[in-house]
Formats: structure tokens, C-alpha cells, sequence
């Protein structure tokens, strides 16, 4: 149930974006800036990732992330949470590595858990999440067709039910083909 | 979209082909005050394809490209100023960029009526979605028979979702 809801309202928030849009630039926090040394040979996306990973471990904010390598110089990761995110800029030459956060307000937390998919992203409970998101996808397909199979075992209702099945049928063809 | 890159391993490229539709010339000259947008909007309604669609390039002598959106497939109207050409390429359907393309067009964007319907269509199916889980806790009252199934249900739903707030 949580799932759906969130699924729900998130895309009233995404759709409608500019309700929600808040003026205000959201500041990024410092956390601390301090000598770091790790060798880098950065040459893939795959490589990348690695480093990042280990020094997410080293800083202990192990979890969600996304990495790149700007420049030769410089790696930026951003570790991230429904609630906010750690931006690390490490930079090679001068071995610093400086971190801050910023904090998410609560319409974009809900977006970002419908955006989030969980697969690719290290630790046991992101992959969790991953299943429960298809799981939730299966939920989504078995309730359309019990839905079906509600309207054929129910006589009494069967002409609401083919109304209703035809017209959703029909203005989605009609949508598809027109857009 | 979770198994993105399991469903793309069976095409045979990351993104759909283009194929060449028509190419023809186009004489119409713009004042040097119109904007990109305006460009566009005037050569789609030439070409009789006015509506929901994005402008690129068209900056620093480079051709003008929009991609003129459709459900099944998209267009690509790529404008050339300087020779006084137009070409329209179509994408090749492909399952996979319709469903995504579906789940991702919000409508309301696009100055286009069809849009809004499409906008207002995604409402029609987030107040559903809410009302089928806010519906549910209410069966689950009715239904005796099953409420402790149903306590079990609610209770570790909240739970695990609240652990995630908490954990990722």
C-alpha cells in the first residue's frame, strides 16, 4: 500500500511540477574538507565507480551513488538519500577532499523515491527496494486484469463494466494515435 | 525501466534507427528577431506536423532539429538555413521507447489541448491508484475474514517502507 500511494502522489508532484517548485535555491552545507590520499586510475565509467566506492567507505557514507571524473584532476561523487545528498569533490592532484550537504524538501523526497530503482547501487537494502518496486509493478498489472476477471464473473454489473472497459480502451487508442 | 539495460540486450542498438522520410526544399526566409521556437512552430505548421515537439541546435550556423513528438514514433525535422533544405526522418518503433516514452510524456507542458488530455488522463490514473490502496484499508475493515491477513499485510508495508525512509 505505501508503495502505491507514494507512486500516486508522486506523479501528481512530477506532473504538476510547478506547484511545487520552490524558488528558493536549496544551500550546500559544508561537512568537512580534509587531506585524502587515493591512488586514482580512472579510465572507464566502471573504474570510476570503484574509487568512489572506496572512498565512500573510507568517509563511512557507504550506499546510493552516482560518480564521474570531470576532469583528470578532479572526481566528483554524489551520495544520495530520499532525504538529501552528500556532494564529495576529491581532488587528485591537491590529495583534498572536500564534502557537503544538502537537504531535500518533502515533495522531492516522494519524487525521488518513485524515481529511484534500486538495482546498481550497492548494499543489501537498495536492491530490496529494487525487488519491491517490480513487485509493485506486478501488483499494478494483476490488479488491471483481476479487474477484468471481476467484470466477467459479476453479471449484475457487466454493461458498467464493458462501458467502462471500452471507453478506457478506446480514448487510450485514440490518445496514442493522435499524440 | 529497472531492467533497462536486461530489455536493451536484445536490440541490436541502444537507440531506435532513423529512417529517412522525405527531403524538399524550404524557401521561406526568417526575420533575424525570430527565436528558434518561433522557427520551428512556423516550419512544422508548413509541413503540416504542428504539435507537441522540442527545438535543438539552430545556434552558430548549425542546422535547426526538431523532434516533433509522437506516441508511437517520434519525428526529426532537421532544418538547414544555409541550403534551403528540410529533412524529416521517422524513428523506428520500438516497444521498449514507446512505454517509456508513454510513462515519461507529463502533457501540460506543451501548449497543445491533446497534451492536456494526455495530463489530465495521468491525474485520472493518480487518483485511482490512491483511491485502490485507501480502498483496500477499507476492505480490509469490512472483510472479517481476512482482517488479520490483512494486519499482517498493513503492518509490515508501513514497516519496511518506513525502515527505507529511514535506511536509503
Amino acid at each position: 500500500m505505501p508503495w502505491l500511494l507514494m507512486y500516486g502522489l508522486s506523479s501528481f508532484i512530477i506532473i504538476h511540477e510547478s506547484w511545487f517548485k520552490s524558488d528558493k535555491e536549496r544551500s550546500w552545507e559544508p561537512l568537512f574538507e580534509k587531506h585524502y590520499s587515493r591512488p586514482v586510475k580512472a579510465a572507464t565509467a566502471t573504474d570510476v565507480r570503484t574509487t568512489a566506492q572506496q572512498i565512500l567507505k573510507d568517509c563511512n557514507l557507504e550506499g546510493a551513488f552516482w560518480a564521474d571524473q570531470p576532469t583528470p584532476d578532479t572526481l566528483n561523487i554524489n551520495r544520495f538519500t530520499f532525504w538529501g545528498s552528500t556532494r564529495l569533490t576529491y581532488s587528485i592532484k591537491d590529495q583534498r577532499l572536500k564534502a557537503e550537504r544538502q537537504s531535500t524538501p518533502a515533495s522531492q523526497a516522494v519524487v525521488r523515491m518513485h524515481f529511484r530503482g534500486g538495482y546498481g547501487q550497492p548494499t543489501f537494502w537498495n536492491q530490496f527496494w529494487g525487488l519491491l518496486v517490480d513487485l509493485a509493478c506486478v501488483g499494478i498489472v494483476v490488479w488491471t486484469a483481476s479487474g477484468l476477471i471481476m467484470w466477467w464473473r459479476l453479471p449484475r454489473l457487466r454493461a458498467w463494466g464493458a462501458l467502462a472497459v471500452g471507453g478506457g480502451v478506446l480514448s487510450f487508442l485514440l490518445l496514442i494515435w493522435r499524440l | 525501466m529497472t531492467h533497462r539495460q536486461y530489455v536493451l540486450s536484445f536490440y541490436p542498438s541502444k537507440d531506435p534507427v532513423l529512417v529517412k522520410e522525405r527531403e524538399s526544399e524550404y524557401t521561406r526566409s526568417f526575420p533575424a528577431t525570430a527565436t528558434r521556437e518561433q522557427i520551428a512552430k512556423q516550419i512544422l505548421e508548413d509541413l503540416g506536423l504542428d504539435g507537441s515537439h522540442q527545438v535543438s541546435g539552430g545556434r552558430n550556423g548549425k542546422p535547426l532539429v526538431i523532434t516533433r513528438q509522437h506516441a508511437l514514433h517520434n519525428q526529426r525535422v532537421t532544418f538547414n538555413s544555409g541550403a534551403g533544405q528540410i529533412l524529416i526522418e521517422r524513428e523506428e518503433f520500438r516497444a521498449l521507447t514507446f512505454l517509456e516514452r508513454m510513462h515519461r510524456r507529463r502533457g501540460y507542458k506543451q501548449q497543445y489541448l491533446l497534451d492536456d488530455t494526455w495530463g489530465l488522463s495521468v491525474d485520472v490514473a493518480v487518483v485511482t491508484m490512491m483511491f485502490w490502496s485507501l480502498s483496500g484499508l477499507w476492505l480490509w475493515w469490512e472483510l472479517k475474514s481476512t482482517r488479520r491477513w490483512g494486519t499482517v499485510s498493513v503492518v509490515v508495508g508501513l514497516g519496511l517502507f518506513a525502515v527505507f525512509l529511514v535506511l536509503i
